[in-house]
């Protein structure tokens, strides 16, 4: 045979090789292409937030827990999760309690200057509708078709969820509402559910409770991270007390967790190495400890606010818009030279004032362009036009 | 154009009238704005605010009439695009204050147009010769009053501060009107044309107008002028496809008009029908509207064919009370118009009643429409029945006038103290 013959045919099964394996899944490379070219952060792959908080207690005595929860609350809410992402559980029969001597409200901290159940929280499980079946319910999406769309968490396979839970615990089990308990298998194959019905991307989970670390222990599922407050044996404790509530108000653990979210607002760049490095065990009084055997990122790459906030297209600046905190900061800048300002004057937009020119342009992008319209000529045709058919008719 | 040696009296109203404006320009910029926001004063199709978005859209390129904001006609579209870019240096000159509505060339040519059309309106009242068949009927009136009630009666005054196109057309009608009194008919006739350009309804005073022609000009080939007549509507239409092509001004400045797009209050008595109305009626009560306009035209102009410029006010006073969108510029030009008819003063019957209704719909108007709108305790109903009450008075005025002049066309109004027995 020709040698000729030989090269075209060889090269005829190389490139049909080559095409074959060119030609992949072009759905697929499309969809991994819009994620990677607009990345939530990260490339971490999630499109939206959600967060199941829950106070598996109720009663008075239990203050603390509530105000855990809610605090939580505040902070996603604040970190940019909107109330329709937010599955909030709680007893709520804390704030018009009649043991509260400050009616209406929740407080977390001995100093009372923030209240955290203000006048904007949506409960959207409240009372004796925190049960262990709700809640499982909750994770698996299985209800009846009367269930409202406010009381279901409704995930996809892009959603990351920050789930919260705080209340009274054991080795491997946590109490609901003092009657009845859920099992660290039962949360695990909830889980184990909801990856296969694709209802998360990444889950974080967090729990406040005595013996908490062994909750998370029988996870099975794919992307999720956990971390508890304390050990097997190890009990969590309570931060403080407030002598006129006459109850402990926040609990250690979520304390020092809030003392590092604090610091962080939804354009930080804060990483969850950082969060459970802020970790001290000699002030939680237990040792705190993570999963992340589940997790495919490291740490030092996930975000806080992939979990604590929520995806926006839109850049939040730094503008100061309190007058007196921007003159406060130019005063103590003048005052002590040493004071590196971030002029936040810099950032705004510089706007040019809009003297009405009414100079002609050539074109602009309109809706319906007449651009042979605006050439001179036709104008001026037209009055010369008007003007000459005035003057003939004098003439007639 | 023969411009006649000006009388004295006249000569010092034009400039009494010029110097108000250029008074009234530089002491109150911010005058012709507010008056362009007044539904009084200026309508959809003739606020002037309107118009220069529209030069504004056309020298960059953008259709006017593709939004429903301009409602100009394109030739005057065009006229003050030229007169835009030709001046555009005398204007950022004489920019005193950037609050002013119009760049000075604007108002200088609304400031010409008056001054033209209060001119020739002393011609008309010097070159009438309705009444020369009576004895009894003499102009007492000079002519410096016929220019003096143009420039300075508020009606048209506030038309012509505002801006309004309405100012610019009545200006071209009456200019129109002279012309015919000064037998050039032709001229006439496209000046009529383009003022029905600017508005609409100018067309339909063609048909007195040639009355106007054929009676001063006595030798005129009707058939010529008809013919002209068409030609210069056709030329007229074709300089505007020129101005907007591939644009829908027919629908936007016509159409509106016909149709009666624009669903805004005014003084006039169809928005109350139209916006109650059911869409299934619309067409219906359009075509009425419109037809009951036209009617008036033809039967007046042959039954005051003796009088021609009195048929002329007539059909005018018609128009403007039935039209879609009315303002107090057409009145103001019907008021112009009146002293004309002096002679027919002592024979009116009902002067108190109708100046007095006049008076009080004028002042009452826009009470009622300020209490509608912006207090909110009044409502429409008592704004639409003071314009009905306005349409009341000034027909009896009309009716009277007609009155008076048949009363003359039949025995001269000769004093009939004496009692036939």
């Amino acid at each position: 045979m020709r040698v000729s013959y030989l090269i075209t045919i060889i090269g005829c099964i190389v490139s049909s090789f080559v095409s074959l394996s060119l030609a992949r899944d072009s759905n697929g490379e499309q969809a991994t292409e819009f994620f990677r070219k607009f990345p939530s952060d990260n490339g971490a792959g999630h499109t939206n937030n959600w967060a199941v908080l829950v106070s598996t207690s109720r009663f008075w005595f239990n203050y603390r827990h509530m105000a855990n929860v809610l605090s939580m609350y505040r902070t996603v809410k604040r970190l940019g999760i909107p109330d329709s992402q937010i599955i909030l559980m709680l007893s709520d029969d804390v704030a018009c309690n009649p043991r509260n001597a400050f009616p209406g409200t929740v407080y977390n901290n001995a100093d009372r200057a923030l209240d955290l159940y203000g006048e904007n929280i949506e409960v959207d499980y409240r009372g004796y509708d925190v049960t262990v079946e709700n809640f499982l319910r909750l994770l698996t999406n299985r209800w009846d078709d009367d269930v409202p769309r406010s009381k279901r968490l409704l995930t996809d396979e892009r959603s990351n969820i920050f789930i919260y839970m705080t209340g009274h615990g054991g080795d491997e089990f946590l109490k609901f509402q003092d009657a009845e308990e859920i099992g660290s298998f039962d949360i695990a194959d909830a889980f184990g559910q909801m990856w296969e019905k694709r209802r998360y991307n990444e889950i974080f989970f967090m729990i406040d409770t005595c013996q908490a670390n062994t909750m998370y222990t029988k996870f099975y599922s794919p992307n999720i991270l956990a971390v508890g407050s304390s050990a097997k044996d190890q009990s969590s404790y309570s931060h403080h007390a407030d002598s006129d509530v006459g109850v402990a108000v926040i609990d250690r653990f979520t304390y020092y967790n809030l003392e590092f979210l604090e610091s962080i607002d939804m354009n930080s760049d804060k990483t969850l190495y950082d969060l459970f490095a802020s970790y001290n065990s000699d002030d939680i009084h237990s040792h705190p400890g993570f999963r992340t055997d589940l997790y495919p990122r490291s740490l030092d790459q996930v975000k806080i606010t992939e979990f604590f906030g929520n995806v926006q297209k839109a850049q939040i600046d730094q503008v100061e818009d309190n007058i007196l905190e921007l003159v406060g900061k130019r005063v103590l800048a003048i005052a002590d030279e040493n004071i590196e300002q971030k002029d936040d004057f810099e950032k705004l937009p510089v706007n040019d004032s809009t003297e009405y020119k009414y100079e002609p342009k050539t074109s602009i992008n309109g809706p319906v362009l007449l651009q042979e319209v605006s050439s001179k000529w036709n104008v001026w045709l037209a009055v010369v036009a008007v003007a000459a058919l005035v003057a003939s008719s004098s003439k007639l | 154009m023969s411009i006649e040696r000006i009388s004295r009296g006249v000569f010092v109203t034009l400039v009494l009238g010029a110097l108000l404006r250029v008074v009234v320009y530089l002491w109150l910029p911010t005058l012709a704005g507010a008056l362009d926001g007044r539904i009084e004063i200026s309508t959809p199709v003739s606020s002037y605010r309107r118009l220069h978005e529209g030069i504004f859209m056309y020298n960059n390129g953008i259709d006017p009439y593709a939004g429903n904001t301009v409602h100009s006609s394109p030739l005057i579209l065009a006229f003050f695009t030229v007169l835009d870019r030709s001046t555009a240096g005398l204007n950022s000159l004489a920019r005193v204050n950037q609050a002013r509505l119009a760049p000075i060339s604007v108002q200088v040519v609304y400031g010409i147009v008056d001054l033209t059309a209060a001119y020739y309106l002393s011609v008309i009242g010097s070159l009438m010769t309705e009444t020369d068949k009576f004895q009894n009927c003499r102009y007492v009136i000079p002519n410096w009053v016929y220019s003096a009630v143009y420039l300075f009666n508020p009606f048209s005054l506030l038309t012509s501060l505002a801006l309004s196109t309405t100012a610019l057309a009545n200006g071209l009608v009456v200019i129109s009107v002279g012309l015919a009194v000064q037998q050039l008919a032709y001229t006439s006739v496209v000046l009529m044309v383009f003022a029905g350009s600017i508005a609409f309804y100018p067309l339909y005073w063609l048909i007195p107008l040639g009355a106007i022609c054929l009676d001063y000009q006595p030798k005129l080939a009707v058939v010529k002028l008809i013919t002209f007549t068409l030609l210069t509507i056709t030329l007229m239409g074709f300089i505007c496809q020129l101005v907007a092509p591939r644009s829908s001004w027919i629908s936007q400045t016509f159409g509106v008009i016909l149709t009666f797009g624009e669903l805004t209050p005014n003084i006039g008595l169809w928005w109350y029908f139209f916006i109650e109305m059911f869409d299934y009626f619309r067409p219906f009560f359009l075509g009425v509207f419109q037809v009951h306009l036209f009617s008036y035209t033809i039967p007046t102009t042959i039954r005051l064919r003796r009088f021609p410029i009195f048929a002329f006010t007539v059909v005018l006073a018609l128009t403007s009370l039935f039209k879609s969108y009315p303002e107090i510029g057409d009145f103001g030009l019907f008021y112009s118009l009146v002293p004309l008819f002096s002679f027919t003063f002592p024979h009116l019957k009902y002067r108190f009643v109708s100046s007095l209704t006049i008076f009080h719909a004028v002042a009452l108007g826009p009470v009622f429409h300020h209490l509608w709108i912006y207090l909110g305790s009044g409502n429409a109903n008592f704004f639409y029945a003071i314009t009905l009450v306005h349409s009341l008075g000034f027909t009896i005025l009309l009716i009277d006038l007609v009155w008076a002049i048949l009363r003359i066309e039949y025995d001269g109004a000769q004093d009939n103290t004496v009692v036939q027995i």
